[in-house]
């Protein structure tokens, strides 16, 4: 035996060792996780959210429909021309959309940011002229509904940004236009729908002009 | 002494023609206007329950599956970050009001048609006033819109038989509340007035608030109907 018949042996031993020994083993230990699962909740707002939005009622002339600001699934809601005296239900005016995790559910409330307002004539009451009802194929320029009214908070921003800021005691229960009572996960995107139609009561004493306001619509969790 | 008196009996029915309407003429349509009017009837149904973290902690949500996550490309349909999003939204209303052409004649100005009630006996003063014009001797009338001799209606003005709980005074011209006719046209006579003087009447309402009716928001809409004597 020469040293040469050895040699491969003795190269390969070190690899050989060392491929039977391993890695070292990992420490084996625990973590407890512990998380609260905060509240959410987000709310949408969707004018004219259904085919067949805008105005019914009013005289034969002219024909109620919606203005050109109305536009399916945004835009305003517009009612277009609408003559003193005479009474109008926009159908599909806006769905609320919430999403929450409060098994508890939530509130929304609506207010005007303020009264009707006109470049020419001023302002115009909105709390005895535009009223809210859910949505409903049995509604009429005559159904029972509830007056927006106008907020006593502290109006922020204005146009698309316009909102209301309330203090700690939360919108005023008279703004109250939905309540639900669960979560809403589990329901399809995991939210809850609600539409609603608005009814207009024109007085005859209205100014003729153009008139607009901003309704605000707040969600709260219970 | 004959063909005098023929004379005075022809003067007599010349006068009568023209300064009664009534020897030949008939009431005719010129228009019509609604004005609706809201109750609520209080206390509300819906009690308030203020929300404070105390009640959200005290309250957790049931779906532990909705987590807080750090990486939003792991995020699924089923997990949601752990934040407020939007709690606002607003949408703008607008309205272009047109003259009504028929105004000159008659219409109706809203001063408080949000009518808040108590169980009992409410009343409101000049909830709406009522503006009457017409080239020839008219007459206003009024009844519950909806209504008919046989139909259906619920609180505050129902449908005949019921009687109206819903009840009016027209200032300066009655002194009492009257229910709201409630049978559809021709329903009841307001007020009156001669060719081409106006008058604006302010109507005083009464409602009467029985204890079996829910407390909630309820309607009521009265037709006022304009003609003329010609």
């Amino acid at each position: 035996m020469s040293t040469r018949r050895w040699l491969p042996a003795l190269l390969l031993a070190p690899a050989l060792i060392a491929s039977s020994i391993g890695p070292a083993p990992a420490a084996v230990g625990s973590v407890e996780a512990t998380w609260k699962t905060s509240v959410i909740i987000s709310m949408s707002v969707t004018p004219n959210f259904q085919s067949g939005y805008g105005p019914q009622g009013g005289p034969t002339s002219p024909t109620p429909a919606p203005g050109p600001s109305a536009a399916p699934n945004g835009g305003w809601i517009d009612f277009g021309k609408v003559v003193q005296g005479y009474n109008y239900l926009y159908k599909y005016a806006v769905q609320v959309s919430v999403l929450t995790n409060d098994s508890n559910g939530f509130q929304v409330f609506a207010e005007g940011s303020s009264d009707f307002q006109s470049a020419s004539s001023g302002t115009w009451p909105i709390n005895m002229t535009l009223f809210w009802l859910p949505t409903n194929s049995g509604n009429t320029p005559f159904s029972a509904a509830t007056p927006f009214e106008k907020t006593s908070a502290t109006v922020t921003g204005s146009g698309s940004t316009t909102g209301i800021t309330y203090g700690a005691g939360g919108p005023p229960m008279s703004a109250l236009v939905w309540t639900y009572g669960s979560s809403t996960i589990g329901q399809p995107n995991n939210a809850v729908n609600q539409g609603f139609d608005y009814q207009l009561r024109l007085s005859g004493s209205a100014p003729v002009t153009q008139f607009s306001v901003y309704v605000v619509y707040t969600v709260v969790a219970k | 002494m004959k063909r005098i008196g023929q004379v005075l009996l022809f003067a007599v029915a010349a006068a009568a023609v023209a300064g009664s309407p009534a020897w030949a003429g008939s009431w005719h349509q010129l228009t019509s206007k609604n004005i609706s009017v809201t109750v609520t009837v209080t206390p509300s149904p819906i009690a308030y329950a203020p929300h404070t973290v105390a009640e959200a902690v005290a309250h957790p949500a049931p779906h532990p599956e909705v987590l807080a996550q750090l990486d939003p490309a792991k995020l699924s349909a089923y997990h949601m970050v752990a934040q407020a999003g939007p709690t606002q939204g607003n949408v703008p209303v607008t309205i272009n009001v047109q003259a009504d052409p028929t105004a000159q004649y008659l219409h109706i100005t809203a001063n408080n048609t949000i009518l808040n009630a108590g169980y009992g006996t409410n009343t409101y003063t000049c909830a709406y006033t009522v503006f009457a014009n017409a080239p020839y001797a008219w007459r206003v009338q009024d009844w519950v819109y909806g209504t008919s001799v046989s139909g259906t209606g619920s609180f505050p003005t129902f449908n005949y038989p019921t009687q109206s709980d819903l009840a009016w005074l027209a200032e300066t011209v009655t002194t009492t509340y009257t229910a709201f006719a409630n049978s559809g046209s021709p329903g009841e006579q307001v007020f009156t007035g001669t060719a081409n003087v106006s008058k604006s009447i302010c109507i005083d309402l009464q409602l009467k608030v029985p204890s079996n009716i829910p407390a909630g928001t309820y309607a009521a809409t009265i037709t006022y109907n304009l003609q003329y004597y010609y």
